[in-house]
């Protein structure tokens, strides 16, 4: 554990293995850096430096706020600074996604590598909003709201291991969540339509998103228009973890991908 | 390869196969779990569950902030009460027998085997402190003495073992600083109590098996402090004695082992 501080002090957990070209794993929401370990180890026997952050208000990071896209990308750019990680492939899974797709706008990266994280909330926002008010109301029934939330996207091929593995690294903080979830969903989807669109505009590097399930004819077609050079893979039944159903398989794709090899 | 996380969030690779009782095996300084060559798979089918961590900082491993031998010796301790084996024979080589030394000083076991590591650190001391400019030096600097320090210890290593026992190794200047700290910065008398207090808390059978002869006071002086200890000497093997004759040293462990393997 490597332990980074962020611009206004909070301290940020980075898992730090291996040697080589390094990668930035980013987690997703309620989730740490742990849910990287099956890619991460192959990863490294790959060859590569490995750096996996605990965004602020998960893992062992501070829960210091404030929480969404913009800070969790402001904390990133402190972790690659202070790492001193040269041209970093960046790979991030659902939310983490919508983290690497800023991070890499910023540019000083070689790539993204975007994991079933959709830029738009789509067919999430009433299943997100359903949590929210859920928390608020009785923060009791937060977790098995959230479980309930991701239940459905875990796809038929996630082995049964993985499944107990990231429930065990599930927290659900309501002092994290409200406002983390609130952020991302008081922008309208004209609003996110136009941020993606922005971010797209500035970014240069090769982008490859893989989707455990198909996002939709209309996603895919916004995607050519904003990032046309961009490659869309979809695993079908693969869920919403494709890395953690086959995490080798995943591996030879990032190797295959990355353009510094 | 797996991920054990230790209680102060450090991810420790690990490696597992065999089944039978369990053996963990920890590697030395710069090294990893692939230093070990044919060992792992010797062990299995001699009957043994073998597992190798990849100690912090090292090979597949997590970066830490510190790598003191008291943290090390807790990631053995996550890493056996992760795979549910507080019985474990540990086997530590070099800098991995200080840390499986150190954690049995505290920790559940049933037997230790301590590859090439001497517990007494004086004369190891006063030469790590010849070069301590240049392991604090540039980065060519401190290269050099590390292959220097190794070349050194070689032994009976064939060409194609020591390629491969090289090939693993990953000098990491902020790690190699880390490990030694206590030993470039603690007086000789502080080192001293340190090392005794571990040692005189060993209880467990304890085999030191030496493939560079440690001197010829070495065995009376580790049993005052260990009086379940042996002192082995192959010598002229070198620093990797279980590199050198593999066969032999997992003939010799599973002679050794208080438990009978399956």
């Amino acid at each position: 554990m490597t332990v980074v501080t962020a611009a206004d002090g909070a301290q940020l957990h980075v898992d730090d293995r291996g040697e080589g070209m390094p990668i930035v794993l980013i987690h997703g929401g309620t989730e740490d850096s742990r849910s990287w370990d099956p890619v991460a180890c192959l990863l490294v026997e790959a060859g590569y430096r490995t750096v996996a952050v605990d965004l602020r208000g998960h893992g062992r990071s501070d829960r210091t706020p404030p929480y969404g896209i913009g800070p969790f990308t402001a904390d990133l750019d402190a972790v690659v600074e202070a790492l001193e990680l040269e041209d970093p492939l960046v790979i991030g899974h659902s939310l983490g996604g919508a983290v690497g797709g800023a991070l890499v706008a910023g540019g000083n990266t070689r790539g993204m590598i975007n994991v079933d994280g959709e830029l738009r909330l789509g067919s999430y926002t009433d299943g997100m909003k359903r949590v929210v008010t859920t928390l608020e109301q009785d923060p009791h029934l937060g977790r098995d709201s959230v479980d309930a939330f991701f239940r459905p996207h875990l796809g038929p091929l996630l082995p049964e291991r993985e499944r107990q593995r990231l429930d065990e690294i599930r927290d659900v903080d309501p002092e994290v969540m409200i406002p983390l979830w609130t952020s991302i969903l008081s922008m309208t989807e004209d609003e996110l339509d136009d941020t993606m669109a922005m971010l797209a505009s500035v970014v240069e590097v090769p982008y490859l998103f893989i989707h455990g399930s198909d996002p939709g004819a209309a996603y895919r077609r916004r995607i050519g228009e904003l990032l046309p050079w961009a490659e869309f893979e979809i695993w079908p039944d693969h869920g919403h973890y494709p890395h953690l159903v086959d995490p080798e398989r995943f591996v030879r794709c990032v190797v295959a991908f990355d353009p510094a090899r | 390869m797996a991920t054990v996380t230790t209680p102060d969030g450090v991810s420790i690779a690990i490696t597992e196969q065999g089944s039978g009782p369990t053996v963990l095996l920890v590697h030395g300084i710069t090294e990893s779990s692939a230093t070990w060559g044919p060992v792992p798979d010797l062990l299995a089918d001699a009957g043994y569950r073998v597992v190798s961590m990849d100690l912090r900082g090292h090979g597949g491993s997590g970066r830490a902030d510190t790598y003191d031998l008291a943290s090390m010796a807790g990631d053995v301790g996550a890493v056996l009460a992760d795979l549910d084996a507080v019985d474990a024979l540990v086997i530590g080589h070099s800098l991995g027998g200080a840390v499986v030394s150190a954690y049995a000083a505290g920790g559940p076991c049933r037997a230790v085997v301590n590859v090439d590591q001497p517990l007494a650190l004086s004369g190891f001391q006063e030469g790590l402190r010849a070069v301590e400019p240049m392991l604090r030096g540039t980065r060519e600097e401190f290269e050099a003495v590390m292959a220097g320090m190794f070349e050194q210890m070689r032994g009976g290593l064939d060409d194609a073992t020591y390629a491969d026992v090289a090939g693993s190794r990953r000098l990491v200047q902020d790690v190699v600083l880390g490990v030694w700290d206590l030993v470039l910065t603690a007086s000789a008398a502080e080192l001293d109590a340190v090392v005794e207090g571990v040692a005189g808390a060993v209880t467990v059978p304890y085999l030191a098996l030496h493939g560079l002869d440690p001197g010829p006071d070495y065995a009376a002086w580790l049993t005052s402090l260990v009086p379940s200890a042996s002192v082995e000497v192959w010598d002229g093997l070198g620093h990797h004695p279980h590199r050198a004759e593999p066969q032999r040293f997992v003939e010799r462990v599973r002679a050794f082992d208080p438990a009978v393997p399956t």
